[in-house]
């Protein structure tokens, strides 16, 4: 197991490699010059030439490319040309928020998903089963930033408990002020603001998770060892939850770990409108800024997360299902 | 055919994007208004129901919404086909190199793609669109690039099962060209699942496309988006709320048009799933 | 050991940063359109930066709500008679958030550091005639200038004083102090800042205990969490369409002053027909400026007329007008010797929602007169390139803000050397004009005229068409007392210690 791990790590170093020279050429290639972003409209040429040659942008691009590469592997990503602090300062007070947002994101999804799934599945044809594949397609298909202007104007605007926008204090803090001082008051301001933002990002992923529930609980259900427990006579719903169930969901666990992928960068527009302080609005901005460093090491770092992510999916394969065996 | 006609989310979902085909087809004739007429002193106009002037009401720039709705809907087709096209032509062809050369190439070819599925989609998507300056071409172009990897992994997994199939053998004792068997032999045999996945694809197209526009990387003005309807109309949301509903809803419903169909034509073609 | 001191200093940071109260009586809540980029007012060239800065730091002179230069950290300046001194006497009893005292080194600093040019100060440009500086002592400070530079005062009221015995701490940029009504406290990027009341400020105690600025990107958010109470007061991008309504309601008052700004053409005075300035003129009557001020832009800013704000003396009335008038452009053209379909055009903007409306609203008049024009939309990156680096557009769509005075209005934009004179445009007699007029006193009659001629000479040649001035709005609860809606949004918090929040 160990080795396995050891071996997936390994693999990941010459992927973010190619990934690292890859944002590198297409942020360098593209139009738009950061120190002109950072002057603005009022730029003198004077002071255009200064500032690049300040900030090293007069370099031979292979030069550039391996001054930021030898900085990187020993942990500097460098500092952002327009707010000039470190951009593993901007990206680690910001994971917080985006981990927070997309993992409950994944908890309203699966905490939906996979029970409305089974029950479809198990009563298939029946009304709920219609219900929650209607829902569901109209969940895949429905954009997450427009499903957030609607809940923002539909919903926020009349009931009061919810907030517009924001975020306030840490969901994570807030469970460990429950567990350490009986408090819940820091969890629940905390819930109040993830939670419209969430549902937003959460549908789409739900609706993917409810389909493939269902029909991997088909594809199950219709083997010959469930088939065999029923006929053993052991009751339905042990056979569902115990036997049927651990099977279907690894196919779903994979999808989870896509899915959370994607949440975690796919969440931009979605952080914008409910001014969610997280990376993917860090990352889009660095973009419109030509903010270089920033771009380098946001999306960097969203392929170490997803990478490792992968990994814990792929691991989490063998604590749900023993049978499968790494070497 | 007949197990189509019994699919209902094939049917509905053929029904919807037919509807959607036709709409894109005839948009000028099918549209009430000139899309492009401003008035800017009818501006904000609200929906004004089916014997009403403007049906769906008028636009910041007074220009009917209805209409922008109908002609918006070619943008939406337009992107989801050119994009799947372009995918389905790239990923196809490299998933099924790999598939069937294998070895270096194949774990190249497979590499390449786990760089680009390393990337959250849309921030990629954001990234090539700002690198090649907006508009609805490069946006095409972005969301193929993105969405290839998802061909390339479908048919390398379909031709690596087929290779192993007694035609092939036989095909390859008759001395047939690698290229003719691959594309004579294997890749017609898994048209099914490609196709599928490219149906939903387009669903995918059409929201990824309305994201960019909604950032303002998408289609540019005088052509009409979806997208780019949601993004002027965001700021009136609570005086004309018109603006960015039904253009919303479009999506929305031709999107579920296209999963629909992608699913319907799954169930067909997934003979372990039949008939559930 | 380490990896326990590890999981507590991480504790620390994600239990650190829990809820903070929200609108309650002894907090105020400013909504912001954005997040500062940094809070060193050296560094900065931003406005939700400014907004920030103005509370903690405060420049040698500022100006008030009229756009009238009041005293701030200086309560006294003279130029020399040969207009190549300019003296300041400095406010005493001032203290840093620190303690320590305000002294005329303090200034000397902050000039100093952004005159070297081994430091990235992008505003270096506006103080670029300051040849010394010289402590007279504690309380007074000279700069001696190499040339006259009339205008030199509002460049200095830009430039909020940093300290000189703090200003070089490395994180001073993200953790200043300054002399302000307010002291930061804490401050989560992208989320809010946090300030409490500097109870030793000499312009008096604020009356508000805190102050917390919250960044909302999207326009319509900021409005829905002002309307839910969630902060109480902000001051531009308020959604136009959204102010009848917001004007109508007894809870909510609506500040407007008209603005430094607006928004223009730009045009390529070098390639193609709008080498030929009456292809310029034609265009310049196409935009419906009317239209677009009352229907784009719901009545917030007014018709452009010139580069020069309609509140500043040196606005001149008399330039001539273009109404909207296709008729009027068509003769040009044909005058020109362009009919229908000979002229093809293209207009770039960024995403800002006004400008492609704009720019669609033109695109849509220039085809009934059978000029085409092809409508660009890049994201801001690209754009500016585009515009500063290269000729290859026929228009484009910009904005100015901050036009404090005639030669800041004018010498970068159309001027033939000038840094922002992106069409090529060039006069020889508005090149006299503009080199001129820096050196005559700002309060003279002469100094009037010479920018009078100047705007007749730019509206006449077109190189920009102006489409509307900006105007500033204000927003807040009925419950905030005390406070007035600044022509300059980077000012508009600066006297925040006065406001009262009677609830």
């Amino acid at each position: 197991m160990i080795r396995y791990i050891v071996r997936r790590l390994v693999q990941m170093i010459p992927l973010l490699l190619g990934i690292s020279i890859l944002v590198f050429l297409l942020v360098h290639l593209s139009p738009g010059d950061p120190v002109r972003m950072l002057l603005g409209e009022e730029a003198t040429e004077e002071d255009v030439e200064r500032l690049n040659a300040i900030y090293g942008f007069d370099l031979p691009l292979h030069i550039q490319y391996f001054r930021w590469l030898s900085n990187a592997l020993r942990g500097n990503l460098g500092d952002s040309i327009r707010q000039g602090i470190s951009v593993t300062t901007l990206l680690s007070e910001r994971l917080g928020a985006t981990l927070e947002l997309a993992v409950v994101s994944v908890i309203i999804a699966v905490a939906l998903g996979i029970p409305l799934g089974i029950i479809a599945a198990v009563r298939r044809g029946s009304l709920v089963d219609y219900f929650s594949m209607i829902l569901a397609l109209v969940g895949v298909s429905t954009p997450g930033f427009w499903l957030g202007l609607m809940l923002l104007t539909h919903v926020a605007l009349k009931v009061d408990w919810l907030p517009m926008f924001g975020r306030d204090g840490s969901i994570f803090g807030g469970l460990w002020i429950l567990i350490t001082q009986m408090r819940v008051d820091v969890l629940l301001e905390g819930l109040r603001h993830v939670l419209l933002p969430a549902v937003s990002i959460g549908t789409g992923m739900m609706a993917i998770v409810t389909r493939l529930t269902r029909s991997s609980m088909l594809e199950v259900l219709g083997k010959d060892y469930i088939r065999t427990a029923k006929a053993k006579g052991l009751n339905n719903q042990v056979v569902v939850l115990k036997h049927a169930l651990r099977n279907a969901l690894l196919p779903v666990i994979t999808i989870i770990g896509i899915q959370f992928g994607a949440m975690l960068g796919g969440a931009v527009v979605t952080e914008t409108v409910f001014a969610w302080p997280g990376v993917g609005r860090l990352i889009v901005n660095a973009i419109r800024q030509r903010d270089f460093p920033i771009i380098q090491g946001g999306v960097l770092m969203m392929a170490v997360v997803f990478a490792l992510v992968n990994l814990a999916v792929d691991i989490s394969y063998a604590l749900v299902n023993p049978r499968i065996r790494y070497d | 055919m007949k197990q189509f006609l019994r699919n209902k989310s094939a049917v509905t979902g053929t029904i919807i994007v037919g509807i959607l085909i036709i709409t894109a087809i005839f948009a000028d004739a099918i549209a009430p208004k000139d899309p492009y007429q401003m008035d800017i002193w009818e501006s904000f106009r609200p929906p004004e129901g089916l014997r009403g002037e403007y049906i769906l009401g008028t636009d910041d720039m007074g220009r009917d919404v209805l209409s922008r709705i109908i002609v918006g809907s070619r943008i939406s087709l337009l992107v989801a086909i050119i994009a799947t096209g372009v995918s389905l032509v790239f990923g196809v062809t490299l998933g099924a190199i790999a598939g069937y050369v294998g070895g270096i190439t194949d774990a190249i070819i497979m590499r390449i793609m786990d760089l680009i599925l390393a990337f959250p989609s849309i921030l990629l998507a954001i990234a090539i669109v700002a690198s090649l300056g907006p508009g609805v071409v490069n946006a095409m172009l972005a969301i193929a690039i993105v969405r290839i990897p998802a061909m390339v992994r479908v048919t390398r997994s379909m031709v690596l099962s087929l290779r192993e199939e007694d035609f092939v053998a036989a095909a390859q004792a008759l001395g047939l060209s690698h290229t003719r068997i691959l594309f004579r032999h294997i890749l017609v045999n898994c048209y099914a699942p490609i196709l599928v996945v490219a149906t939903l694809n387009m669903g995918t197209a059409i929201t990824v496309e309305a994201t960019l526009s909604f950032l303002g990387l998408g289609a540019q003005p005088p052509i009409i988006s979806w997208g780019r309807m949601l993004a002027l109309g965001r700021e009136a949301i609570r005086t004309a709320p018109h603006i960015t509903v039904f253009p919303g809803l479009a999506i929305v419903f031709t999107t579920l048009g296209f999963n629909l169909l992608g699913d319907g034509l799954r169930d067909i073609s997934d003979p372990q799933l039949r008939g559930r | 050991m380490r990896i326990r001191l590890f999981l507590v200093a991480l504790l620390v940071m994600v239990v650190g940063l829990g809820g903070i109260a929200n609108a309650s009586s002894d907090t105020l809540v400013i909504g912001s359109g954005a997040e500062a980029v940094g809070l060193d007012p050296r560094l900065e060239t931003d406005v939700p930066s400014f907004e920030r800065i103005n509370v903690i730091m405060e420049p040698l002179v500022k100006f008030d709500v009229e756009m009238n230069l009041v005293p701030a950290l200086a309560t006294d300046w003279e130029f020399s008679d040969d207009a190549l001194t300019l003296t300041f006497y400095l406010r005493e009893g001032v203290k840093w958030h620190d303690g320590k005292p305000f002294t005329a080194e303090d200034v000397k600093y902050t000039f100093e550091w952004v005159l070297d040019p081994s430091n990235a100060a992008p505003n270096r440009g506006l103080y670029a005639d300051i040849d010394r500086i010289e402590v007279v002592n504690d309380h007074v400070v000279s700069f001696h200038l190499g040339k006259p530079y009339s205008f030199l005062l509002n460049n200095i009221a830009r430039m909020p004083i940093t300290p000189a015995h703090d200003g070089d701490r490395e994180d001073f940029r993200q953790a200043p102090i300054g002399t302000g009504p307010y002291k930061l406290v804490q401050w989560t990027r992208d989320d809010r800042m946090v300030l409490a009341a500097n109870d030793e400020y000499w312009g008096g105690k604020p009356n508000i205990p805190n102050l917390v600025f919250r960044a909302i990107p999207e326009n319509a958010t900021r409005l829905l969490a002002f309307e839910a109470g969630e902060i109480d007061i902000y001051q531009g991008g308020v959604v136009p369409q959204e102010l009848p309504r917001l004007e109508s309601d007894p809870r909510f008052v609506v500040q407007r002053v008209p603005g430094t700004g607006y928004n223009y053409l730009g045009f390529n005075t070098q390639v193609g027909a709008l080498s030929d300035v009456r292809v310029r003129q034609a265009i310049n009557y196409l935009i419906n400026r009317e239209g677009i001020v009352t229907r784009v832009l719901n009545n917030i800013g007014t018709p452009g007329i010139g580069p020069i704000p309609e509140t500043l003396p040196w606005f001149n009335p008399d330039v001539q007008r273009y109404e909207y008038n296709p008729e009027k452009a068509k003769e040009l053209l044909k005058e020109a010797g362009y009919g229908p379909g000979d002229i093809s055009l293209r207009l770039f903007t960024n995403e800002n929602p006004d400008r492609v409306r704009i720019a669609e609203i033109l695109q849509f008049e220039a085809q009934q007169i059978g000029v085409k024009i092809e409508v660009f939309v890049e994201e801001w990156g690209a754009y500016l390139s585009r515009v500063q680096e290269t000729d290859d557009f026929d228009i484009f769509i910009l904005g100015w803000a901050g036009q404090l005075d005639p030669d800041r209005a004018m010498i970068r934009q159309f001027h033939t050397d000038g840094a922002n004179n992106y069409g090529k445009y060039s006069n020889e007699r508005l090149d006299y004009l503009l080199e001129y007029g820096r050196t005559v006193p700002p309060d003279s009659q002469e100094s009037i005229e010479i920018y009078r001629e100047a705007q007749e000479i730019v509206v006449r040649e077109v190189p920009y068409g102006f489409i509307n001035y900006s105007e500033e709005v204000g927003l807040h609860h009925n419950y905030i007392k005390n406070w007035r809606v600044h022509p300059y949004g980077a000012g508009a918090w600066q006297d925040v210690h006065l406001i009262v929040k009677e609830r």
